[in-house]
């Protein structure tokens, strides 16, 4: 059995060849990294699922001017970042209010929180109150540095990447992820204990 | 901390995150193993990152799929198409020979053999006739010419001093041909008779505008007449241009005397004449009141503010100018203003921190809220027992909101609900924003 996982830009030449399952599973792969991260970076989940649906339109659209020599990552997150930008600063003028208004929490519910089948109650309860603490932290930091913590911790792209991304040095890329690990750090030192006895 | 040390902190990042060849890395854990400090700051990176994977991911809805993966079908079947209409696959046979492809002559060779064409050669003589022909025209005598039927000025070579004399002796009325141009005239001179014997001693032509340097000789000037502005008043709204800080600084003075202060139709117009549409009314509405504090700052206390040194201190005339710019809506003057009197070191806490808030006040009117933030955000960590703190918070609530950043909004508002006399309105707010 072959367990090599096709990289994207291989599936993104079979999209260009015609084949739509080689974009179902680039779709697969990308479309939470994507929402997860214009809803922790820029906004409310209905805006972001606009955004998303938009990201990938987009994608499909521009399929034949993706250059194979480039990461598919990266493209797709910058255009993730030019669209919420834009999003954004036309929904600033905008005459409707509802449009850039939160709609619910960006952390997650409840439900998602507390694992149903946990065999201790204790710790879920504190794993429950680290995530709360967590999502909180992260929406403290200034924008430059959420934004590289997140693609960095969560989405998985190098320094490199990032910087090409949002159109920074590398250098101050990572001194913006130095930033934002000392304010979590500082944010989140009464998990400490806890987080020792994590996997 | 020893030169290991700084290497290693230097590459702390990188090593946390696997981005360093294996022997470099190799050498930095081992330096790791030997020093305790340098280790302690690893473990503890390590540590957030450990507690960071907790973040659980957001799922986009479900309804996105469907849309999604039909477009992607639909131009997957166009790229297959494509592919299929190609005439020669790319993969036509194994280890073909490639013929050369013919690309036909080179830029330069048809370059040379455009420029020695005889269409190109005829086209250029027909042109330099034609060029030298309209200067001959030109030589001749144009003062009729000069002002065409079409209600045209045609500006071209000096008047002669002749034609001149001639000219200011002629009746103005009789410069002016198209009846348009007499109306016009004669209604200037009921207007103004008591002067029109001098009115008549002014050369004629002179009273015409003369061209502008920036125009070419020979460029016809279409005569309009008087040019008023084609916009209602409140009509800037979606301009931020020259247009909308003015008629927003006279419209606000007239409101202020007819409307009664906070009214809806008063704060439809400042939103209007703003060039700004706001989010939300409250903060339309506390925009206005922060506008009425900051007016209140009196000059006399600026004017009073003590010299370094005994020498002059620009900071009060800069704190004059910079309110006197923004009362009249010029962000741009007012700014730069306000920013030398917090950059001078003799002025006075209060003053400075006014100046914050007028610097917050204008970033805001022109819609960059990051800026106005970054502004109230070092009013208030500066300046803790500012006069008007409640106002700066409120209006750094706003912009956090219109950034979407609100859990920071949230935060503010929260701050704002100890403080007397606002805890109603930032409660009402919170609950918009939890809504």
């Amino acid at each position: 059995v072959n367990t090599v996982k096709t990289t994207d830009e291989a599936l993104m030449e079979r999209f260009q060849n015609g084949d739509r399952g080689a974009f179902e599973m680039l779709y697969q792969r990308y479309k939470t990294p994507i929402f997860s991260f214009l809803v922790r970076q820029y906004t409310s989940k209905d805006n972001a699922n606009e955004i998303t649906q938009e990201v990938f339109i987009r994608v499909i659209r521009n399929a034949s001017s993706f250059r194979h020599g480039s990461q598919f990552a990266t493209w797709i997150f910058t255009i993730s970042r030019n669209l919420a930008i834009d999003f954004l600063r036309k929904a600033k003028h905008r005459t409707h209010a509802s449009l850039d208004r939160q709609i619910g929490d960006n952390g997650p519910t409840l439900g998602e929180r507390l694992p149903g089948n946990s065999p201790n109650p204790e710790k879920a309860s504190l794993q429950a109150t680290l995530q709360d603490d967590i999502v909180d932290a992260v929406a403290k930091l200034p924008d430059d540095q959420r934004e590289v913590f997140l693609l960095r911790e969560y989405h998985g792209l190098p320094f490199r990447e990032i910087a090409t991304i949002v159109n920074a040095k590398e250098g101050t890329v990572k001194s913006r992820m130095r930033y934002a690990l000392e304010s979590l750090r500082n944010e989140l030192a009464h998990h400490a204990d806890y987080a020792r006895t994590l996997p | 901390m020893t030169d290991a040390c700084k290497q290693f902190d230097s590459f702390l990042i990188d090593l946390a995150y696997g981005e360093l060849p294996d022997s470099h890395a190799e050498e930095l854990r081992t330096h790791a193993a030997q020093c305790a400090t340098c280790r302690e700051a690893l473990d503890e990176i390590m540590l957030v990152r450990k507690m960071a994977k907790q973040l659980p991911p957001l799922e986009p809805a479900s309804s996105l799929d469907a849309l999604v993966l039909s477009a992607a079908a639909e131009a997957a079947d166009q790229y297959a198409e494509q592919q299929s209409s190609q005439p020669i696959p790319k993969t036509a046979g194994p280890n073909l020979p490639v013929a050369p492809i013919d690309k036909g002559p080179s830029f330069q060779e048809r370059l040379r053999a455009f420029l020695l064409s005889p269409a190109l050669a005829t086209a250029a003589v027909v042109a330099l006739v034609f060029v030298i022909s309209f200067f001959l025209v030109q030589k001749g005598p144009l003062r009729e010419d000069q002002v065409s039927k079409q209600g045209q000025i045609v500006f071209d070579a000096p008047i002669p001093e002749s034609d001149r004399l001639v000219l200011q002796n002629k009746d103005k009325s009789e410069l002016r041909t198209t009846p348009e141009d007499k109306e016009s005239l004669a209604k200037e001179s009921l207007r103004l008779e008591p002067s029109a014997s001098k009115a008549e001693q002014q050369p004629a032509v002179p009273a015409r505008k003369a061209p502008p340097s920036s125009l070419k000789r020979g460029k016809a000037i279409p005569v309009e007449p008087e040019r008023r502005s084609a916009r209602a008043p409140g009509s800037g709204a979606g301009y931020l241009g020259s247009t909308a800080p003015a008629l927003d600084t006279e419209k606000r003075k007239k409101t202020a005397s007819t409307a009664p202060a906070g009214s809806a139709g008063r704060k439809q117009d400042e939103k209007q004449l703003r060039g700004m549409v706001d989010d939300s009314s409250d903060f339309a509405l506390a925009e206005a009141e922060e506008e009425a504090v900051l007016d209140s700052y009196p000059r006399a206390q600026a004017a009073a503010a003590p010299t370094k040194n005994g020498l002059p201190d620009t900071a009060p005339s800069d704190f004059r100018m910079g309110k006197e710019a923004y009362a009249r809506g010029d962000c741009k003057t007012a700014k730069t203003a306000f920013q030398r009197v917090v950059a001078q070191p003799a002025t006075p806490s209060s003053q400075a921190a006014f100046a914050m808030h007028h610097i917050g006040a204008c970033e805001k009117r022109q819609g960059r809220c990051a800026k106005a933030v970054e502004w109230y955000e070092k009013l208030l960590k500066s300046y803790a027992n500012y006069q008007h703190k409640a106002d700066a918070l409120w209006q750094a609530a706003g912009c956090y909101r219109r950034l979407g950043q609100l859990n920071q909004s949230r935060a503010l508002l929260e701050q704002l609900t100890r403080i007397s006399g606002w805890e109603t309105k930032a409660r009402q707010e919170l609950e918009q924003l939890d809504k």
